[in-house]
């Protein structure tokens, strides 16, 4: 081993005092507490689909600024603008009783997450999903919960995918 | 004895609004008193300095500073009141690559979102009932990331120099 690597391995182990532990004590918390806390989230009013179409505009804006900076824009950077707002549409849609949302966002993500270049047929993939976000907000109350034919739309959407990764196996 | 958390304070750090009143109230449930919210890392970090808080809860991707970010500033700045604060890093993120981004930041604890309010507590108890040792070396200050002590392991080290850095204890 280098000098170089063994300094680099050379590490200070410290175990700070508990002070959380001090302070609350042992026995943990109660189920119905927990339960309690769930309830809140179950039964929010926060109506989300305001909120939800702001970072849906902001998805299809970063679809619009990929196609046209496409080769003068860093890949990552280009993709960040795309991902950014899928992030916050699965965090919060299954967050405030849209679970649709979140399924179909973090599908989005997944594809974003290993597309290496956001070519047309990426951008068209992306559309896609932009364009099923959209039907499923338009639906509003109908997709809180478990939505019909849900199972249809993620199908239709993982096969785009599946046809995008065949067409580019790298 | 139950959890007493009425002497806590635990620093949100979340862009959105009603996330960050959505985890609020979850810990108002679970009996934290002291609940600070700041709506970005730049502003968190101040509220973090002010109220040196118990637990920090900041959320992956916010504008201008990011929760990884304020994770490194909260464990490198001079200016930080303590950094060995367990920090639960909130995001929409769940591929093993990211999680091991925010792990070499010095994030203590992981939650996907969405989450449920039992998620919440354990990533909580986690932090109390099992902290984690800090490992000080020439590239990373942090919780240390090898989270599985065998103190039983009575087999051969793999790197002989593991054993003699920690005294033979991980």
């Amino acid at each position: 081993m280098t000098q170089e690597r063994e300094k680099k391995r050379r590490a200070e182990f410290i175990m700070p005092p508990n002070a959380l532990k001090m302070k609350v004590g042992s026995g943990g918390l109660d189920e119905k507490i927990i339960e309690m806390a769930q309830e809140l989230i179950n039964k929010t009013d926060f109506d989300f689909l305001p909120t939800g179409q702001r970072y849906l505009t902001s998805l299809q804006e970063g679809i619009r600024m990929t196609m046209q900076k496409r080769g003068e824009i860093d890949n990552e950077a280009l993709i960040t603008t795309m991902l950014y707002p899928a992030m916050q549409l699965k965090a919060n849609g299954g967050m405030f009783g849209y679970p649709l949302i979140t399924e179909v966002a973090a599908k989005l993500i997944l594809f974003l997450e290993q597309v290496k270049e956001p070519d047309p047929d990426a951008l068209d993939v992306v559309n896609g999903f932009a364009h099923a976000l959209q039907a499923i907000m338009m639906l509003g109350e109908k997709t809180r919960g478990v939505a019909p034919h849900s199972s249809q739309l993620t199908d239709a959407l993982d096969e785009a995918v599946r046809r995008y990764f065949t067409k580019h196996p790298d | 004895m139950p959890y007493r958390f009425d002497t806590v304070s635990v620093l949100i750090v979340e862009d959105n609004q009603p996330m960050a009143m959505m985890a609020r109230a979850i810990l108002q449930t679970f009996g934290v008193r002291e609940v600070i919210i700041a709506k970005n890392g730049e502003d968190g970090f101040e509220a973090f300095c002010r109220h040196n808080p118990d637990i920090v809860i900041a959320d992956w991707m916010m504008k201008p500073i990011d929760g990884v970010v304020l994770t490194r500033m909260i464990r490198g700045e001079p200016r930080s009141p303590n950094p060995f604060v367990p920090i639960i890093l909130m995001t929409g993120f769940s591929e093993k690559t990211r999680v091991a981004m925010a792990r070499d930041c010095g994030v203590t604890e992981f939650l996907v979102k969405p989450f449920e309010a039992k998620q919440l507590y354990k990533r909580i108890a986690q932090v109390i009932e099992r902290p984690r040792q800090f490992v000080r070396s020439e590239g990373f200050f942090g919780p240390d990331r090898r989270r599985l002590v065998d103190a039983t392991f009575a087999g051969p080290w793999k790197r002989h120099l593991d054993h003699q850095l920690t005294g033979g204890k991980s």
